[in-house]
């Protein structure tokens, strides 16, 4: 990567991909670890490291339809990769079923990790695993990415392309079914 | 919201492996997009790999040869040098922590034979194998009952000994080889020929935990080995191809498989490149046609703490 992409914004820099596609990579560098970690907190490591592979490859295709007048490029990728981690939907709401009844992560480390890590979960982690798991996809989407991303709505309405008054509402209701135990604040 | 923020925020940050991977995959895409485009349709490989096992091994009793899986994208890879030193830069970024010197290495093989146009020959079987780390045992079961064998060749530790060099670790090696060949069956004459010197480093990086330095060490070294090419879209037993360190020696080619994409260690693929008859001792003769392959997977790989444990 050059010194002269690191300044420059991820609207840019695809704008600039169009005619000189290697300037696409300094993306991968910016977010590919982030994204890891948002899709392997939803579905385990291995996951994680095809989804992050995947979305990268997809954005890079579809990069001739991004707006270029918007700078940051990390909703937009966040969006892809949550449609990525919406092919695992069961896969997601087996493991926190799992770690909702049994309080240990089920997730298993890659292949050839040697230190099988089992994390016991505390009895609130399993509340709430069992809350999310309740949830309908879309509203858990959109509860993950405030939480656990700090999105704001606007990002989020672009992540997911949705209206802003749909993440509202998503968000209101994804909150009151799981209200006794995610909190009663609201912010 | 505190809590929800903090639910598996404890996940481990994504390997270097696997981000080497995953850029490695967006580095073809730009610079070959068409192949790219191919494969973007064989997704969810990784997951489905324990599948692919089965879907391999019902095409063998089916009596196909087992090339038949989509070809996955593979990481370009120039040379033969440029794969040694993409292996070893995996090898040393390992993250894996390193086990302690009573603990075990567990492997589970595929092996799988004769695969080629002969149904009544192809054979499979799987092969769990445990050695100790400090690599003076091996075990396995047999009968039911756990079997030890008596220490191996090489010392692992003394592998690991500073310096470690490519060419060091080769010198170690030949070293152990020709002292067992002093000891036993005296066919050497001083020369370790690269074809048992290749079977040597295989059987070390399919069995033996090694130090990452070593291990690296080793990929460094193949390049350097007279004869060894790189071959690239090489099966191995579960059906997986990859990019591999290949010798060829007396008809047939020899092959360590690496994944394409994480350079770890998938499996051995032998094959025969031309016809070939063997004369036993009773006269009869046996034919081995050009094509015949003997695959190898690793399926597992792990350490545990006593002989019999698998995870």
């Amino acid at each position: 990567m050059s010194a002269e992409t690191v300044e420059i914004d991820d609207g840019e820099l695809i704008r600039r991909s169009a005619h000189d596609p290697e300037q696409f990579a300094a993306l991968f560098d910016r977010y590919a670890q982030q994204i890891h970690l948002y899709a392997a907190r939803r579905l385990g490591a291995q996951a994680a490291d095809d989804i992050v592979a995947e979305t990268f490859l997809a954005a890079f295709r579809r990069r001739g339809t991004y707006d270029t007048s918007f700078a940051l490029a990390r909703p937009w990728l966040y969006g892809i990769a949550t449609t990525l981690i919406a092919r695992h939907r069961r896969q997601e709401e087996r493991l926190l079923r799992a770690l909702s009844r049994t309080g240990v992560d089920p997730l298993p480390e890659a292949l050839d990790d040697t230190v099988t890590r089992r994390v016991m979960a505390q009895g609130r982690d399993r509340e709430l695993a069992g809350a999310l798991a309740l949830l309908p996809r879309g509203h858990r989407d959109v509860l993950l990415l405030v939480a656990w991303e700090d999105m704001s709505y606007e990002e989020v309405a672009r992540a997911l392309d949705i209206s802003v008054g749909t993440v509202r509402s998503r968000l209101h209701r994804a909150r009151k079914k799981a209200r006794n135990v995610l909190g009663d604040e609201e912010q | 919201m505190n809590e929800l923020k903090e639910f598996r925020r404890n996940t481990p940050a994504m390997t270097d492996n696997a981000a080497t991977a995953a850029k490695a995959r967006l580095m073809t895409a730009i610079h070959e997009p068409e192949a790219a485009r191919k494969s973007a349709t064989s997704g969810a490989r990784r997951f489905g790999w324990r599948i692919a096992v089965a879907a391999a091994l019902a095409l063998v009793v089916g009596g196909t040869v087992v090339t038949l899986r989509d070809q996955q994208d593979m990481a370009t890879v120039a040379s033969v040098t440029e794969l040694g030193e993409r292996a070893a830069g995996a090898a040393e970024n390992d993250p894996t922590p390193a086990p302690g010197p009573a603990q075990w290495l567990y492997t589970k093989e595929l092996q799988l034979d004769g695969v080629e146009a002969d149904v009544d020959r192809d054979r499979h079987a799987t092969w769990e194998r445990w050695t100790s780390v400090d690599g003076k045992r091996s075990a396995w079961y047999q009968g039911g009952k756990l079997m030890f064998q008596g220490s191996a060749v090489f010392d692992p530790a003394a592998l690991a000994n500073a310096p470690v060099t490519p060419a060091g670790v080769i010198a170690r090696i030949k070293a152990a080889i020709l002292d067992e060949d002093r000891r036993g069956p005296q066919e050497l004459n001083g020369q370790v020929p690269p074809q048992i010197l290749f079977m040597e480093i295989n059987q070390l990086i399919s069995e033996q935990w090694l130090a990452p330095e070593v291990r690296a060490a080793l990929f460094r070294a193949l390049p350097t080995i007279k004869g060894i090419t790189m071959t690239e879209d090489v099966p191995v037993a579960d059906g997986r191809r990859g990019v591999a360190f290949s010798l060829d020696d007396d008809g047939a080619r020899q092959s360590l498989v690496l994944d394409p994409q994480t350079f770890r260690y998938l499996g051995t693929n032998s094959t025969r490149l031309q016809d070939r008859t063997h004369e036993r001792a009773d006269g009869s003769k046996e034919t081995f046609k050009a094509g015949t392959v003997s695959l190898t997977a690793q399926l597992e790989a792990a350490i545990v703490n006593q002989p019999g444990q698998r995870s």
